[in-house]
């Protein structure tokens, strides 16, 4: 068991490895009641099919991941929440583009919870009639997100912007796909994708280390090696977006704008992916953030309102920034934006917004460490690309203002696509 | 608990105790009855002090000051607690030992808040900014449907009920509200109940400080408030409009409110319902019958209420009804297992053990257990719940009575 402390925060967090194959990082937290437990593994929607056994690409319905993480819960024809209930434990699990996540929280049995999820992500009981049962209950999954018009731009938008990349995909599927799920495809995604060596469990809570290292090392049954394997991401050839601008109409009353920026995943020459993650998000807070001097003009415009935001997302495929706006006037805010962000890419920021950033970052960083969910989450995100939260500041202490700057002059006119929403009647 | 407890007058002073977070909060609650137009009018003054005020007279001026203390976080907002409007003033920092200015970081946090609570910034700039968020606001909530069939579900069920008002007023109010409006519920504000709560560890610059210049000016105390109020049963409505999934919400009325001694058995009862992805509704809609994806309940101890809800296609919207229905019956009957009844008891304990977790749920906790006379210790609470038995279940579920029935959607599908 390795062990890393931060003293300046009073944090430490312990990694070992189950039988060699399966990592497990564990953040003690004293005093709390709840343990929070989450394994991800990376099969998300982009993933659109497996290498067989001669390495073969075979592609299978979208929202294969979706569906599966639904008849992983299925043991013996019924839930197995009901288990995890009586040992003190409540399970859940969610798909995103990149990965599947199975995660429960318990105030007691934290071993044997643990060892019912892995063993529950390892061994499948997927049925034919437990498959054709799960469908209708996805479609309406599916149907739930219908009437929602932020969905449907942030859908819309991300298709604006991807040519070919699978991110275009919808992570459920489409009603067509789920009814053509079959269980063949199903076992064979698991088969490739759901391996100890691409799994990564997280422990957040206040646990017996030694008991959990053992507990894990002689209680699990790990499957053998696959012979199936993941099969390569689709990559999105183009840097330019696919449609820089397009509107559509939703039953709503106010207005909505989303902006994506379609970001380098490898600008700096042997940067780390999440150094550029934190560099474009340092740099699109001090360009645009509620506290900026661009979001203090759009206001005074009367353009936003408060119901602004921007973000910037970092996938093992594929990177992004984000912006989301409630406004009175889609193409006055989108052409506001646009000169926004050519100032800053030609003035670039300054020291003091840079160290401003920095400062508010580490006050939000230390805060998540009483957020056992989100602290977890973050640990997984920074484990995709090896390397750990808890070094965040000492990440963050690293970058300088010109790398900033550097970010901001990368971001060209025609990496950007915006969305615009607009109430039915609107021309 | 590690709970100080002290009351001067109106104000009610709380400090918890605890070592287990890096974080530390302040809150600040003022209590007055619940009126449409009071409640819009303290949503917008409550706006209009966390954004602005005499000594950082823009957003953006004080959004910086509080980023500049490590991303401080300072929210204004109106919470409904029963029949009472709560104007809560909550204040989020990390504790001052994790920052590069230990010694002074308390006194400039808490010197925000008394700057926040008594320099007040009011101009109509501010308010017509304000009033346009709002209004914002209220209309974006017909975009999420999920909400917007909540708030006509909340409106048509409490239509001649003391609890109907929203936390945040109502839309055809705000237009009215003016400056002189805004002052008023400032200083009304003021005058009324106060509940202060810290949760942290114990600073003492924070105890001391904070009872020290945080007071109402109020002579008032806070009484408890609950309302009995009996509901008639009335015709179902069905609301059209086009929708992907109609949105059905079945009312129970039950004679159960928060002080009884019954609540934990009420509490067990709506777990066993539909509280949980373990419940009897959940079995039954989604995985017997792979009607919805979404189906719950909820019980509020506040109105007595119980209400199911689901989201359904169109055409299942009926059957789906009757199996609420029949599973209401099998509660009455009995027909639940030993191991259902012992799996929603443990889900209410997990929810009960996790509750002590957060700080905003500690400091709910302490007050609550004061005005209301609920225990405040975990271990007391549990005992509640272990007490329940399946006679009790029973005979609580043959006193619910079915008052109204709402469904929106019902159009083709999209």
């Amino acid at each position: 068991m390795h062990k890393h402390e931060y003293a300046a925060y009073d944090e430490t967090f312990y990694e070992f490895s189950v039988q060699g194959r399966l990592k497990v990082y564990v953040v003690p937290k004293p005093g709390f009641a709840k343990t929070f437990v989450s394994a991800s593994v990376p099969l998300g929607s982009v993933h659109e099919g497996y290498l067989d056994e001669n390495k073969k690409p075979v592609n299978v319905p979208r929202g294969v991941a979706h569906f599966l993480e639904h008849k992983l819960f299925e043991h013996e024809g019924k839930d197995i929440s009901k288990v995890f209930s009586k040992y003190e434990a409540s399970v859940n699990a969610y798909t995103d583009h990149h990965q599947t996540t199975y995660l429960f929280s318990a105030t007691g049995h934290v071993l044997e919870n643990t060892k019912r999820l892995i063993n529950m992500m390892y061994a499948p009981r997927i049925t034919e009639e437990g498959v054709e049962k799960e469908k209708p209950i996805i479609i309406e999954e599916l149907n739930m997100h219908g009437d929602d018009p932020y969905y449907h731009a942030h859908r819309a938008l991300l298709k604006n912007m991807y040519t070919v990349h699978p991110l275009r995909d919808e992570v459920l599927g489409t009603k067509e796909s789920i009814n053509a799920m079959t269980k063949e495809a199903l076992i064979a995604m698991h088969e490739a994708y759901y391996t100890p060596e691409n799994t990564e469990v997280i422990i957040v809570g206040d646990v017996d280390l030694k008991a959990i290292e053992q507990s894990l090392n002689e209680g699990l049954t790990l499957p053998k090696k696959a012979e199936k394997t993941p099969m390569p991401i689709k990559e999105e050839v183009s840097k330019s977006v696919n449609t820089p601008f397009e509107t559509d109409t939703y039953d709503m009353e106010t207005p909505l704008l989303m902006m994506g920026i379609k970001l380098p995943r490898t600008t700096f020459k042997g940067d780390a992916p999440i150094m550029n993650f934190l560099k474009y998000s340092i740099a699109l807070e001090a360009a645009l953030s509620t506290s900026s001097k661009a979001y203090e003009s759009l206001l005074e415009k009367g353009l936003v309102n408060d119901a602004f935001g921007v973000d910037v997302i970092f996938e093992t495929s594929y990177a992004h920034g984000l912006m989301f706006a409630e406004t009175s006037d889609v193409n006055g805010l989108r052409h506001a934006v646009q000169d926004i962000l050519e100032t800053a890419r030609e003035e670039g920021i300054s020291e003091e917004a840079f160290t401003h950033v920095k400062r508010k970052m580490i006050g939000h960083h230390i805060s998540l460490f009483d957020k056992l969910e989100s602290l977890a989450s973050e640990i997984n995100d920074y484990l995709q690309f090896n390397l750990y939260f808890h070094d965040l500041p000492s990440m963050l202490e690293s970058i300088e203002l010109s790398e900033i700057n550097e970010a901001l002059k990368s971001i060209d006119a025609d990496t950007i696509a915006f969305y615009g929403g607009l109430p039915k009647g609107t021309k | 608990m590690n709970l100080i407890t002290y009351k001067e007058g109106a104000t009610l002073f709380q400090s918890i105790r605890t070592t287990k977070f890096k974080s530390m909060r302040i809150q600040l609650r003022f209590f007055s009855e619940l009126t449409a137009k009071e409640a819009t009018a303290k949503t917008l003054m409550l706006g209009m002090l966390s954004a602005k005020n005499d000594a950082y007279p823009t957003r953006r001026e004080l959004l910086r000051k509080l980023e500049t203390l490590f991303d401080t976080r300072l929210y204004g907002r109106s919470v409904k607690l029963g029949k009472k409007h709560v104007a809560q003033i909550d204040m989020q920092f990390v504790n001052p030992k994790y920052t590069d200015i230990p010694a002074t970081f308390m006194n400039e946090v808490i010197d925000h808040l008394e700057t926040t609570l008594t320099r007040p910034l009011f101009d109509e700039a501010s308010l017509k900014e304000e009033k346009r968020f709002l209004n914002d606001h209220f209309a974006s909530e017909y975009a999420n449907k999920d909400i917007y069939a909540s708030r006509r579900y909340q409106t048509l069920l409490f239509k001649d009920h003391p609890y109907r008002v929203p936390a945040n007023g109502e839309r055809d109010f705000v237009e009215g509200i003016t400056l002189e409006d805004i002052k008023d519920a400032y200083h009304s504000m003021h005058e009324d109940p106060l509940v202060i709560s810290n949760v942290g560890d114990g600073n003492k610059t924070l105890e001391t400080e904070v009872k020290k210049r945080f007071k109402s000016k109020g002579k008032g105390t806070l009484e408890a408030f609950l309302v009995r109020q009996k509901f008639q049963a009335r015709e179902d409505v069905h609301e059209t409009l086009k929708l992907s999934q109609d949105r059905l919400f079945m009312t129970l009325e039950s004679d159960t409110y928060y002080t009884d001694k019954d609540v934990w058995a009420m509490r067990v009862l709506n777990t066993l319902f539909g509280g949980t992805s373990e419940s009897m509704l959940f079995e039954s809609v989604r995985e017997t019958h792979g009607l919805a994806y979404q189906v719950a309940s909820s019980y509020q101890p506040f109105t007595s209420l119980i209400t199911a809800m689901a989201g359904v296609s169109h055409e299942n919207v009926e059957k789906a009804k009757s199996l609420v229905r029949e599973e209401l019956e099998k509660l009455k009957n009995g027909a639940f297992s030993d191991d259902d009844l012992d799996i929603a008891k443990k889900n209410l304990a997990q929810s009960i053990k996790k509750s002590y977790d957060t700080e905003n749920s500690l400091a709910i906790k302490a007050f609550v257990s004061e005005l209301f006379d609920v225990p405040l210790e975990k271990e007391d609470v549990l005992a509640l719940l272990e007490d329940v038995n399946r006679d009790d279940i029973k005979r609580l579920a043959r006193t619910l009575r079915w008052v109204f029935t709402y469904v929106l959607g019902g159009t083709s599908h999209a």
